[in-house]
């Protein structure tokens, strides 16, 4: 895309030394306190002594483990639920017509702006009387919130791109809308499927805010709340087991990521880049 | 795209599987919902029949969190365990989101029996109405045999006895002997002045010593600031309950912060938690604690009956000699939830905490003092050095002025804020005392 | 003959319309509904305190608008959804560009580029504010060893730095995901347009202000405004570096609810801030949506 000028060689090897540094470095430091003895974590010391204590601590520790799992559990089923949802919307924007849809359209575009503190207050109170409060239930439904707009809205532009062509020759074999939907459509549509099942994946595994209130119970906390609970205590901060615990919880998802991060480039952008 | 769709097709399993999992795991949750209303005619046919089945009750708290107090919370479930033949469950967050939680969990309707508060959190419980009458369950005879009437007081809202006391003293100023020494320091300052002198000498040393981690940071800030405040002669709020921050005293009390910050005797971005990490590691010489920091040092390796020559407690230094050393009162207390099916088995559970036994265990190896009259007067605790320093400052301690009031964290959040202000250079003293009394108004 | 399954039997209209029901059921269960319910909650003193709560109409309105420090929050937060986004943003573009560059382990270094992304934001705000640290921090411990500093700077502990720090952090964390997006968008750009661009003499620079960022606008548009409302939602990293502290230098909108609501009990005023700022985003939004249209 560039050419190779001494000028752009110098850009190149600035930006890769710096922002490599800035995003790696503090990685490293990362690993590198998890993996000291614990006697040594406020030493400024580099990998001088490896000791796998803080990550032993943290894997035979029940208690991370359930917020590891519960995290799991929650992401994806509240991720899966999320990409269901915006699909189907997503679909119907893109290519049905009826009356009410502009309306529908914009109210969702515009909940991205809704406060979610604010959501909070009164979903805390819907969920109280529901009696979901405190359960997976509570959290999953709720993280609906933080992809239903930006999922549907990328989905439609993707559903956009395929040319309607394809629906009028398949309908003209006959085959009837779920055919079509479940045949043609929803295959061609799955790179951004994906992209925006790791969106909502991503928000419902980062937040804190409403696992912190929604759930109270040790038993089904999250990662997120699950670590400020356990390491901001007062008499208590552990660095070198915190360091290990958000490691040892982002090894998982990385390695789904790693396999996925083709298709969520790819999925994430596709609608828009030629849209 | 036939890989993609290999992927999607094991993804999708994956999630739909967790979905399924959720759903059983909130099925689970609403069975937890229900039980009480089954547990409630068990309840009932339990406090005719004490020997009823067993139960299990829910305690919470944030010690059973924390890594000092972590072993002596199980040992204290398992005393009850094995005494009542009921299990325990406990839940447990940090101390700063304890208030929160438990507000929240009274609110939804998860099970909560009994919990562990300090004076700040008991208070927003009390003012919440959630608390059971604990002279109620347990018999005003009960209560007043076993404790002395001061102990019941902080526990006791409008003729009400919502808490069981477990644990009072004060907060009170906490030094590392050796430090000092180095400073030349043999004896304690008594008066501001001298304290001033000390932090310079500590100062001088050199090295990363902070020589007095004062809270800076968070809502802790505040009830470090209101025993110095009351030091200078002022107070927040008069005898009426008007507004009385804005004064001499008060911006007296806020320029020394500016001075000792200033010349390098406190350091900013520091909470308790700051503090007493670093007072660990032998890098702060005094800050301000309660008793429990004992057991900070305890984890961290020290045997307890030498804590105090690395951690003593002493009387807060005053204006001038002759006046009275300020403290705040500090204390853990038991409660027991209005909304508990279980309320004889969450006493009994106290009952159990304030026994001699345990809470001997808990005072020996966290320094949690007990307030059991059996206890108080026993030569074990009378004797202790490290305890005695914190009972000193416990014969003057006063509740902090907030400690009765719905909004205190709001309050207190205001005082906080407005004190950074100052130490920042944001303002000058007159204008952060005036800006806390106008928001104070304001409230 | 059989009838056809019900589906079949409806009008395209009618499928269309089913097809957002379960979108339209969870927008208005957990977003409208609650929405609606704060707006409504705003003008009653509700408190997590107290069962019983009460009309006072407009009080907290002038309660909000009185308080002097209102204003500021609304400049902090301004100014943190700006710096949060465009330095991120900018970074993520120039490291985009660079690993497109596809040399020897470029692929690899995006693979691990995203882990950030993926580490939980409170584990991400307990690492920058260690390295922030003024008495043990990692920078501060750099900074002595170099010789530069004789004692620590508190950066977490001063009004002018808190909420820098809490942006570098923020920008650590979200700058792959900005990478993500944008070298999508980079690896959509036409080559036959760049190679045209160069055959009339184009330099780097002027193929990419002149090729490369015109094809990407979209998307760059499209991150760039994801970007912004995310930054305006977001939580985690002030709460847990510096608890919007110190003298409120942290305190963002988001925060200002949370603790107005859950740490000082006033869920009728902590929905009166609320409602004011979606007042205010709904006025950004209409704007930048009118403007979305007109382009198309």
């Amino acid at each position: 895309m560039f050419q190779k000028t001494a000028g752009f060689r110098v850009f190149f090897w600035i930006s890769l030394v710096c922002i490599g540094g800035f995003i790696f470095l503090p990685l490293l430091w990362m690993v590198n306190t998890a993996l000291k003895p614990q006697a040594e974590t406020f030493t400024m010391g580099f990998f001088n002594t490896v000791s796998l204590e803080n990550i032993k601590s943290i894997v035979t520790n029940g208690t991370i483990m359930t917020y590891l799992k519960n995290s799991l559990i929650v992401s994806f089923a509240s991720s899966f639920m999320a990409t269901l949802v915006c699909t189907l919307a997503a679909y119907s924007f893109s290519k049905f017509r009826y009356t009410g849809r502009k309306l529908i359209m914009g109210a969702f575009m515009m909940s991205q702006a809704f406060p979610q503190a604010i959501l909070l207050l009164s979903i805390y109170v819907l969920m109280q009387k529901t009696g979901l409060l405190g359960s997976y239930g509570a959290l999953l439904i709720s993280y609906v919130v933080f992809t239903l707009p930006v999922g549907t809205w990328t989905l439609k532009s993707y559903f956009d791109q395929l040319p309607d062509a394809l629906i009028e020759s398949a309908k003209i074999d006959g085959a009837g809308n779920l055919r079509i939907m479940g045949q043609i459509i929803l295959p061609m549509a799955i790179p951004g499927m994906i992209s925006v099942a790791i969106y909502g994946f991503v928000w419902s595994w980062n937040d804190l805010l409403y696992s912190m209130t929604l759930v109270t119970d040790s038993a089904k906390r999250t990662l997120a709340s699950g670590l400020v609970m356990t390491y901001l205590g007062e008499a208590s901060t552990n660095w070198g087991a915190m360091m290990a615990a958000s490691i040892v919880s982002a090894i998982p998802v990385t390695i789904i990521f790693v396999f996925l991060q083709r298709y969520f480039i790819q999925g994430l952008t596709a609608g828009a880049v030629k849209g | 795209m036939k890989k993609s769709r290999f992927l999607a097709l094991v993804l999708s399993v994956l999630m739909a599987a967790s979905v399924l999992a959720a759903c059983g795991g909130s099925g689970a949750g609403g069975g937890v919902a229900s039980a009480p209303a089954n547990g409630a005619s068990g309840a009932a046919a339990g406090s005719t029949a004490p020997s009823g089945n067993p139960v299990n009750i829910v305690w919470a708290g944030w010690s059973g969190e924390e890594e000092a107090s972590k072993e002596i919370f199980g040992r204290m479930r398992g005393a009850y365990e094995a005494e009542s033949g009921n299990s325990v469950t406990w839940v447990g967050w940090t101390w700063a989101d304890t208030a929160q939680q438990l507000l929240i969990r009274t609110q939804g309707s998860e099970q909560l029996d009994i919990a562990q508060v300090d004076i700040g959190i008991f208070n927003t419980l009390a003012q919440a109405g959630v608390l059971a009458d604990v002279s109620e369950i347990l018999g005003q005879g009960y209560l007043d045999s076993t404790f002395e009437a001061s102990a019941l007081e902080v526990g006791n809202v409008d003729g009400q006895q919502l808490a069981i006391p477990w644990s009072m003293a004060s907060i009170s100023m906490v030094y590392n002997p050796e430090i000092l020494a180095q400073a030349g320091w043999d004896t304690v300052p008594a008066t501001v002045e001298e304290f001033e002198k000390c932090l310079a000498d500590i100062k001088a040393l050199g090295g990363d010593v902070i020589p007095y981690a004062v809270s800076t940071k968070d809502a802790t800030s505040a009830g470090d600031f209101m025993p110095w405040l009351w030091t200078f002669g002022g107070a927040i709020y008069g005898e009426d309950g008007s507004v009385t921050i804005n004064s001499e005293a008060a911006i007296e009390c806020i320029k020394w912060y500016q001075g000792m910050l200033e010349k390098g005797y406190i350091a900013m971005d520091t909470g308790r938690g700051e503090a007493r990490q670093m007072f660990a590691q032998g890098k702060v010489a005094f800050y301000d604690d309660a008793v429990v920091a004992k057991g900070q040092a305890v984890s961290n390796g020290v045997a307890p009956q030498d804590v105090v020559n690395v951690c003593s407690a002493m009387e807060r230094p005053v204006l001038k000699a002759g006046d009275t050393p300020q403290s705040t009162m500090w204390g853990h207390m038991l409660v027991v939830f209005k909304g508990s099916e279980y309320k004889e088995q969450a006493a009994e559970l106290a009952k159990t905490l304030i026994s001699d036994e345990v809470a001997m265990d808990y005072f020996t190896n966290n320094g949690m003092p007990p307030v059991t009259k059996s206890l108080i007067t026993s030569d074990a605790v009378k004797s202790d050095a490290y305890l005695n320093g914190f009972m000193q400052s416990t014969a003057t301690a006063s509740l902090e002025e907030t400690a009765r009031m719905a909004n205190a964290s709001e309050v207190k959040t205001i005082i906080t804020e407005e004190l950074q202000a100052a130490l920042l250079g944001q303002k000058t003293a007159e204008q952060a005392a005036a800006n806390m009394e106008s928001r104070l108004k304001a409230l | 003959m059989k009838k056809g399954s019900p589906l079949k039997s409806l009008t395209d209209k009618q499928v269309g319309f089913m097809l957002v029901i379960p979108g339209l059921a969870v927008f208005i269960g957990i977003i409208l509904y609650p929405f609606v319910n704060s707006v409504i909650m705003s003008f009653t003193n509700r408190s997590l305190l107290q069962p019983n709560y009460g009309w006072v109409g407009f009080e907290n309105y002038a309660k909000v608008f009185k308080d002097p420090y209102f204003l500021q929050t609304l400049g902090t937060t301004f100014l943190f959804v700006l710096l949060a986004t465009a330095i991120p943003f900018a970074l993520g573009l120039i490291w985009a560009i660079v690993l497109n560059q596809g040399f020897k382990g470029a692929e690899f270094l995006r693979g691990i580029t995203l882990v950030n992304w993926i580490i939980p934001g409170t584990a991400i705000g307990f690492l920058w504010s260690w390295i922030f640290n003024g008495q043990y921090g990692i920078l501060n411990g750099i900074l002595k060893g170099l010789g530069l500093l004789e004692t620590g700077i508190p950066f977490l502990g001063q009004t002018g730095t808190a909420l820098l720090c809490v942006v570098v952090a923020r920008t650590w964390q979200m700058l792959p995901w900005y990478m993500a997006f944008l070298l999508g968008g980079l690896q959509g750009v036409s080559l036959d347009q760049i190679e045209a661009a160069r055959i009339d003499g184009a330099g780097n620079w002027r193929v990419f202000t002149h090729v490369v960022v015109p094809s990407m606008k979209t998307i760059m548009t499209l991150v760039f405004v994801l970007g912004l409302v995310g930054n305006l939602q977001h939580f985690d990293l002030p709460w847990t570096m510096a608890q919007g502290g110190p003298a409120r230098a942290t305190t963002t909108l988001s925060i200002e609810v949370y603790t107005t609501a859950f740490k000082n009990w006033n869920m009728g005023k902590a929905a009166t801030i609320g409602t004011i700022w979606a007042v205010l985003l709904a006025c950004f939004s209409f704007i930048y949506l009118r403007q979305v249209n007109e382009a198309d």
